[in-house]
């Protein structure tokens, strides 16, 4: 603590408000920087916060926040005694679980494996080029995708007729349209996901490997008994800020992939909303299966967190 | 470049290979490898089917094309659409960037002061929002109502400030040393003047970083321009992308050629993705230490 605190602190406790004033005005120039943001956050964070109140209103353009009827739970009710919601949840729970369990280990194996490499042209290579993905925009993916898969001209297909089989229309098939968000979304992330396990692994203690290699570990068995016990704490942080996204399925990707075709398979809530609100006009049916999906988010947060903290007397939780 | 010491490369580490050698780099080389074909591959098909535009030419596949043919490329070369969309694109980047940049520095600077009045409600403000948020309704309502449609604003002010990168800015700042800034106090300089002329020249790489993440995040922003905009003379180039897909007719893609009829869709697709990917692909690898320190900036936890 510097003398400038104690002396502040001793000024509030002889005089609370004047101290108070005293210190506004010694930062007054910090709380006029502050001003913008503030309002940035009030405006375009807290009005719409405020305004998913709509979810228990008939909400009105006209009449806004302020003046449109209230009408309780109606629409959550609604929500879930329609069937139409019940998929859109399957679906979204569904395509998060299955890129968690297959594209969570992804960038943790592909860290383990790029350790292995021998500093060099070919790592920097490898990595630019598993890096680079990532900067790609869902648009552009979809686009390369539709191209690659196209039934008519994607290399995809072509590469299956040669050898013997019938063109397969990945997109606007339910059987596989969900196995290609899936490999997709790996594809993409893969690479970029792993730098954070990577620098994890950059910082083991350097005499553990020292050790084991005199006591005459094989790097497989480094690899099982150094590298990834000490990268867990990492895991488990990726892990719980994972958790707290389950209910998103990744809207950029399935909004530019999707088509009326599958929408049994690949409706999620995000395009749900977007669909019900923005599309049908019904903002306050929308507004109540947007606010169903933010709460059960904090929910999973606050839990995982919770749980991890537990486990590893807070090394790993995010708070 | 992340560096990663305990690779078979460190010579302290030299000895006699066992199996588990073997196994280890033949696993890791070509699984790696694998990934890395799987990465090119798309790239080179997309160039692949940009090249052979006439719809005979696409039926049978080639990995390498029969010839190459730029009608596609000279297509949305030459098209006036295309290339105000890149205007309109560069337009936001360069705007958006700099709004946004110039209110994290402005919002993290006074949240990395132990001494600011209110300190904690306010860091409550930002980190709230972090976790919980009014979802898509009621924001997009908020821009609707505030009658910013059609404006380069609606794509700008919802994203000015990521509280992500003013908790990492605010990190950042809060770091450094302190000897500097209280000394140019004593000299009588206020905080406006400690903020120019000592903490951002200071802060000089974790800005770069930010900047760059606001760079690609503005490049590739579609979903606002969806929403907001529905005039075909503010689009970017990544709703230019969305529509062509969405289109089967070349004739109806603004191209800047009347050779339409003989080419097919696919093909200045193709092009049209090329075209959005190479600003970003040319930023990314001349860049990338930049974009990759950042992410270890991430880490701290306060």
């Amino acid at each position: 603590m510097t003398a400038e605190t104690v002396k502040n602190n001793c000024r509030i406790e002889n005089k609370k408000g004047n101290a108070m004033l005293k210190n506004i005005k010694k930062h007054r120039y910090l709380l006029l920087m502050l001003t913008p943001g503030l309002l940035y956050f009030v405006i375009f964070r807290y009005i719409p916060i405020y305004g998913v109140l709509m979810a228990f209103q008939d909400y009105s353009l006209k009449y806004g926040v302020l003046g449109s009827k209230w009408v309780g739970l109606k629409h959550f009710i609604s929500l879930f005694s329609g069937g139409d919601f019940q998929l859109v949840l399957k679906n979204t729970v569904l395509i998060s679980f299955l890129k968690i369990i297959c594209g969570f280990p992804a960038p943790i194996i592909l860290a383990l494996l790029f350790n292995e490499l021998k500093d060099g042209y070919y790592k920097k290579i490898t990595q630019t080029i598993s890096y680079a993905p990532h900067f790609f925009s869902w648009v552009v993916v979809s686009g390369m995708l539709t191209s690659l898969l196209s039934p008519s001209v994607g290399m995809v297909n072509k590469i299956i007729q040669a050898l013997g089989g019938q063109p397969i229309y990945f997109l606007a098939d339910k059987n596989w349209f969900v196995q290609i968000i899936i490999m997709s979304d790996i594809w993409k992330e893969v690479g970029w996901g792993s730098i954070i396990y990577l620098a994890a692994l950059a910082g083991i203690n350097y005499e553990m490997h020292e050790a084991a290699v005199i006591d005459g570990a094989s790097r497989i068995k480094r690899m099982v008994y150094i590298n990834i016990p000490n990268i867990l704490p990492t895991i488990a942080t990726m892990l719980i800020l994972r958790m707290g996204s389950l209910l998103d399925a990744g809207f950029d990707q399935i909004f530019n992939l999707e088509s009326v075709a599958v929408r049994d398979v690949s409706d999620i809530i995000d395009t749900y909303v977007y669909r019900m609100g923005v599309g049908s006009f019904q903002y306050s049916f929308a507004s109540a299966a947007g606010l169903f999906k933010s709460v059960i988010g904090i929910a999973m947060v606050l839990l995982t967190n919770r749980i991890a903290r537990r486990l590893s007397d807070g090394e790993s939780s995010i708070w | 470049m992340v560096k990663v010491q305990f690779g078979k490369g460190d010579k302290r580490f030299m000895h006699k290979k066992t199996t588990s050698d073997w196994v280890v780099n033949l696993m890791s080389y070509s699984l790696i490898s694998l990934l890395c074909v799987t990465v090119l591959i798309p790239l080179w098909n997309l160039f692949v089917v940009s090249v052979s535009p006439v719809a005979t030419d696409a039926m049978t596949f080639r990995f390498w094309p029969k010839a190459f043919d730029w009608k596609a490329w000279q297509g949305i070369i030459t098209s006036e659409f295309i290339w105000r969309s890149f205007y309109n694109t560069i337009f936001r980047v360069v705007l958006g960037t700099a709004i946004a940049i110039i209110m994290t520095v402005l919002t993290a600077y006074p949240l990395s002061k132990k001494m600011l009045p209110f300190r904690k409600l306010f860091l409550i403000m930002v980190l709230f929002t972090m976790l919980f948020s009014g979802g898509l309704i009621p924001s997009y309502l908020l821009v609707v109502n505030m009658g910013l449609r059609n404006t380069i604003w609606s794509l700008v002010l919802p994203i000015a400030v990521s509280p992500f990168n003013v908790i990492i800015m605010k990190n950042f700042f809060a770091a450094l040393p302190k000897s500097l800034e209280e000394s140019a106090t004593i000299d009588g300089a206020n905080d406006l003047i400690v903020l120019f002329k000592i903490a951002i020249p200071m802060s000089m790489p974790v800005i770069a970083t930010i900047t760059l993440w606001l760079v690609v995040t503005h490049y590739n922003a579609w979903f606002d321009v969806v929403l907001y905009i529905t005039e075909r003379s503010r689009y970017v180039l990544q709703i230019v992308l969305r529509e062509y897909q969405a289109s089967k007719d070349p004739a109806t893609m603004n191209l800047g050629t009347t050779e339409v009829v003989t080419m097919t869709p696919e093909s200045i697709r193709a092009a049209t993705t090329l075209f959005v990917m190479v600003p970003i692909i040319m930023v990314y690898t001349f860049l990338q230490k930049y974009f990759i320190k950042g992410i270890s900036l991430g880490a701290i936890k306060e």
